[in-house]
């Protein structure tokens, strides 16, 4: 056998030097990504929800995390978050903490961070207080303060009396929580103190993340430690930071215990079937080879794999399993391995033919995600076909399979009429109909979490923390773009000026701008006009202290100043974007794709159907608003429609390729079965009370393909009971092993994966009790005597 | 005779005045016979609760004339400080561990001590002194303690450079195991006079 041997050789060599190419350039190249935005389209029709979903998964809001401590006395927690705040302050590794703690001070004017946008001072906010009037209350609330012992700012005192420069950064702290107990800020209960952490990282490196919490943590648990609380604290951190480590864990650990369990129940099931450990390890070498493979030509592709790709992908192709199972149940010991693959070849290869082109249907839809999958997909199944026809058969060896279960010979008996075919078809379809019309409104999911591979529980702290620490809303932004920056800010200041309408009304709390800390050159121009010549400031003043013990020249640098601040050049957008302050006003201000971006945000919003009624009343402001949930919505509802035009499209695709294969009434009698198992699984979904995602039509052609796969085999022409039995064998085992690992994926904590795992085990199991049913219901073998 | 008498009276009085003295001093040394500054420390840290009026002066150098408060003071042991300034307007200040909460007729002002070391030098020292804690008043300050008598003046000069910069030196007076006089002289000589009477 000097052929065999030769290609035995050739096909390992060039399995072998591939896999070892593929790993090496996986090990080289290979780059995760987690956020949501990449699997978002690459040419959404609304753009600005795009970039506003990049600045949030990316932008200087990822960054920021929430953390909440409880589970002490509340002065222990305040003592606690101070002592965070310090430490955590005093690392280069975090840029901003927030714990509202009032900890600015005078000196930081005079010789720190805030000396040179000091002299600005009178540029940055109005100045309608300069009259005598104002200056008496604000020297007046001076001298109260004097009383009081309250002199931190006493250095600033002559060149500030009216703390307009302080006013003017405590506008930075109060954009968060209001709740402020023993000096620092607390949830509403007063139960968990909390602080607001932004991760100094230029690049999103979710292990440099991961890292940076792990410190923190540390850090809570010294400090705990240190009050002898010995870990009874409760540190809760979110963020989305905090949430793409949780979900890569979350991952990771139900990668971890699904592989676990389902490579022990798959061991039980190949053992039960074949006594043989061999046959186990031979039947992983397709699946392992197809995984490896699609993860390096998908990242090859595409420069990077999304997170999602790799966890759906990888259950996707579970199903290759099935290949050396079909191989394993038709080979016999008298029989050789090479005359078994090929005599399953044709029907093995056109079932992975056509669900490898259903999911070419995935291809060019404009959204990336889909692209991504139906690469992974292709290339791993058809990577699995070449490992069982190239490799496996070489490895058989002569175990004598015997499929002589007695389950098997029951159903080999059970027999279908046409009649009673049909009568279950239109059982399903009336079935299916009633429960889908049902449940109609609530067929899919709008909410475009329910895409996000984020635990459940990750999900909800982040909404309750987000809450408690009030953080503006980010449903409701208003978005203004414009090359050139000083226009931008005039028209965020007239736009904010046209939303001051909700804060009277009270439908909103709170209106954020970048506009509240850089106004535009023309505002600041404003501002320099308002103040007073020299003389009438030096009257205005001379009359406020009069009645008061302040010498009347020690207030002289505050004039000096403010005359000074008469002939200083505005600032622009850049000079303060480089300064200290400039790191607080990236999540409102920033520079993409050529152009400026400023969003305008809203918090407290008391009421969201006064908004929406206000908003639709204002045609001036209505092109700036920018609902995300709305947007993200339709933009769930294009990506839901396409998936299943496209999965409409696939399921074409094979039907026309298994018409050219297979006469018309076969072709039909093989689909049907398939489809009425898709529309089985996705009804009893909707049942349960699962709205439909896109996920959920990605399984749907999983088990098309799967179910293809059944009843091509079911279809195929057999020699004798044995032939038939050995082929019921194989569809069994391969229907028990992808029911097995998809059940185990239903308890994942994953939505993601399980929606993936409840709808293939349904459908699944669906497909093959139809595809059985639906199978040629002779079975004597003279009919077919090939 | 009339001399002798009267020399006889002088002796007399003599006697009943020291006599009255002694007593006195008796009396008071019986509970408060100071010998050194820990054990005055010891006299005060025997008192749990007190409360006592007050009259201030600040001294700025950017002051034509002083700034006058009066109120009264209240000490809970160990650490609960408050202060009372009910003339020429109604401003309450407490100290309750690190943080000084401030409450005037219009806004209520939260401060953390740590966040000002040389405002709150100041405060614990008092509560320090008055909670009769050595350790934590040899910790910031060098003492200097004199007296004479069972009336003593303590002065104390901060470790701290950052709060030496800040504050010069807190001076406080005061008989046996009663307050009377704290003056805060700033690094710049700006000062303030607090007299402290009517103790209950």
């Amino acid at each position: 056998m000097p052929g065999v041997q030769r290609t035995f050789y050739s096909s390992h060599f060039i399995w072998l030097s591939l896999l070892a190419l593929f790993l090496i350039y996986l090990f080289s190249s290979l780059r995760v990504v987690s956020d949501i935005t990449q699997f978002m389209p690459d040419d959404h029709r609304d753009k600005n929800v795009q970039l506003l979903l990049n600045e949030l998964q990316q932008g200087s809001t990822a960054r920021l995390l929430i953390v909440s401590i409880k589970g002490a006395d509340t002065e222990k927690l305040a003592d606690i978050s101070r002592e965070l705040k310090t430490k955590l302050t005093n690392t280069n590794a975090y840029s901003l903490v927030h714990n509202g703690q009032q900890t600015l001070s005078s000196n930081e004017f005079i010789s720190g961070q805030y000396k040179e946008l000091y002299q600005y001072r009178y540029l940055l906010s109005k100045n309608s207080a300069l009259s005598k009037q104002e200056l008496t209350s604000s020297l007046q609330q001076r001298l109260s303060e004097l009383r009081a012992g309250i002199n931190f700012f006493k250095e600033t005192l002559s060149t500030d009396p009216q703390n307009h420069f302080l006013e003017y950064l405590l506008k930075l702290t109060q954009r968060a929580n209001t709740t402020t107990h023993h000096g620092v800020w607390f949830d509403k209960h007063k139960t968990s103190a909390l602080l607001l952490v932004e991760l100094n990282l230029k690049q999103f490196d979710l292990d440099k993340q991961q890292y940076l919490i792990e410190e923190i943590n540390e850090t809570i648990s010294d400090i705990s430690n240190k009050h002898a609380l010995n870990n009874k604290l409760q540190v809760d951190i979110t963020g989305s930071a905090s949430i793409a480590i949780k979900t890569r864990s979350a991952i990771q650990s139900t990668s971890k215990w699904l592989s676990g369990i389902a490579l022990t129940l798959m061991f039980i099931l190949f053992w039960w079937s074949y006594r043989s450990l061999h046959l186990f390890i031979i039947a992983m070498l397709p699946l392992a080879t197809a995984i490896i493979c699609a993860l390096a030509v998908t990242n090859f592709l595409f420069n990077q794999v999304h997170g999602i790709i790799i966890a759906f992908g990888i259950t996707l192709l579970g199903v290759c399993l099935d290949y050396p199972a079909h191989l394993f149940s038709h080979h016999a010991k008298d029989k050789n391995p090479q005359h078994t693959i090929l005599s399953i070849w044709p029907t093995l290869r056109l079932g992975v033919i056509t669900t490898a082109l259903a999911y070419l249907a995935m291809l060019g839809t404009g959204f990336s995600g889909l692209s991504q999958l139906s690469i992974f997909a292709i290339s791993g199944l058809i990577t699995a076909l070449f490992v069982t026809r190239w490799i496996i058969p070489y490895w058989l060896t002569s175990n004598d399979i015997q499929p002589n279960h007695s389950y098997l010979i029951t159903l080999s008996r059970i027999q279908f009429s046409a009649k009673q075919k049909v009568y279950s078809g239109i059982l399903v379809i009336v079935a299916c109909s009633l429960m889908l019309s049902y449940n109609y409104n609530s067929i899919w999911s709008k909410d475009i979490s329910d895409l996000s591979p984020v635990p459940e529980q990750a999900k909800k702290l982040d909404k309750t923390l987000r809450h408690a620490v009030a953080a503006p809303d980010v449903n409701h932004v208003f978005m203004l773009k414009n090359n050139n920056s000083e226009l931008l800010l005039q028209q965020t200041e007239e736009l904010k000026g046209k939303l001051q309408s909700l804060q009277e009304r009270g439908i909103v709390k709170n209106i954020y701008a970048v506009t509240d800390f850089i106004p535009s050159k023309k505002i600041q121009i404003l501002n320099q006009k308002q103040l007073p010549q020299r003389k009438i400031l030096r009257s205005n003043l001379t009359a406020a202290a009069s009645d008061l013990p302040f010498k009347t020249d020690f207030f002289n640098p505050f004039i000096d100043d403010v005359i000074k601040s008469k002939t200083l050049e505005p600032l622009d957008i850049e000079t303060v974007l480089a300064m200290p302050l400039g790191k607080q006003l990236q999540q409102d201000l920033f520079f993409r794709n050529n152009e400026w971006v400023s969003i305008v945000r809203l918090s407290g919003i008391k009421n969201d159907v006064a908004l929406q009624q206000w908003l639709e009343n204002r045609t001036d402001i209505l092109p700036y608003y920018l609902n995300l949930k709305q947007a993200t919505s339709a933009l769930m509802s294009d990506y839901q429609k396409t998936a299943l035009f496209r999965l409409l499209l696939g399921a074409m695709i094979i039907f026309i390729i298994l018409l050219i294969f297979r006469p018309k009434i076969r072709a039909v009698f093989i689909l049907a079965p398939v489809l009425l198992a898709v529309l089985l699984s996705i009804s009893i979904q909707v049942l349960l009370g699962t709205s439909l995602t896109l996920f959920h039509t990605l399984a749907l052609l999983l088990i098309i393909g799967i179910g293809l796969d059944y009843s091509l085999f079911f279809d195929r022409k057999w020699v004798s009971n044995k032939d038939y039995l050995q082929r019921l064998h194989g569809i069994f085992i391969g229907a028990t092993s992808t029911l097995i690992t998809f059940g185990i994926l239903s308890f994942s904590d994953i939505p993601v994966l399980s929606a993936l795992g409840q709808t293939v085990s349904i459908g699944v199991l669906a497909c093959f009790v139809l595809t059985f049913i639906f199978s040629k219901s002779n079975r004597n073998k003279s009919e077919y005597n090939i | 005779m009339i001399t002798g008498k009267m020399n006889h009276i002088k002796h007399s009085i003599k006697i009943i005045i020291v006599l009255t003295f002694f007593f006195i001093n008796l009396a008071s040394a019986s509970a408060e016979n100071i010998i050194d500054f820990p054990e005055l420390l010891n006299l005060f840290a025997t008192i749990k609760q007190r409360t006592v009026d007050f009259n201030e002066e600040k001294y700025a150098f950017y002051l034509d004339e002083p700034i006058k408060t009066s109120g009264y003071l209240q000490f809970k042991a160990p650490d609960r400080l408050s202060k009372h300034i009910s003339k020429p307007e109604k401003i309450s200040q407490e100290i309750n561990g690190n943080i000084l909460t401030i409450i005037n007729s219009t806004e209520t002002y939260t401060v953390n001590l740590e966040d000002h070391p040389e405002f709150s030098v100041i405060l614990q020292s008092i509560i320090n002194l008055l909670s009769g804690n050595h350790s934590a008043l040899q910790k910031d300050f060098k003492i200097n303690f004199n007296k004479q008598l069972t009336d003593w003046t303590l002065v104390l000069t901060p470790r701290n450079s950052f709060v030496a910069g800040q504050v010069e030196s807190i001076q406080m007076n005061g008989n046996a195991n009663k307050l009377s006089k704290i003056i805060v002289t700033e690094a710049n000589k700006d000062r303030s006079i607090t007299h402290i009477y009517n103790h209950r």
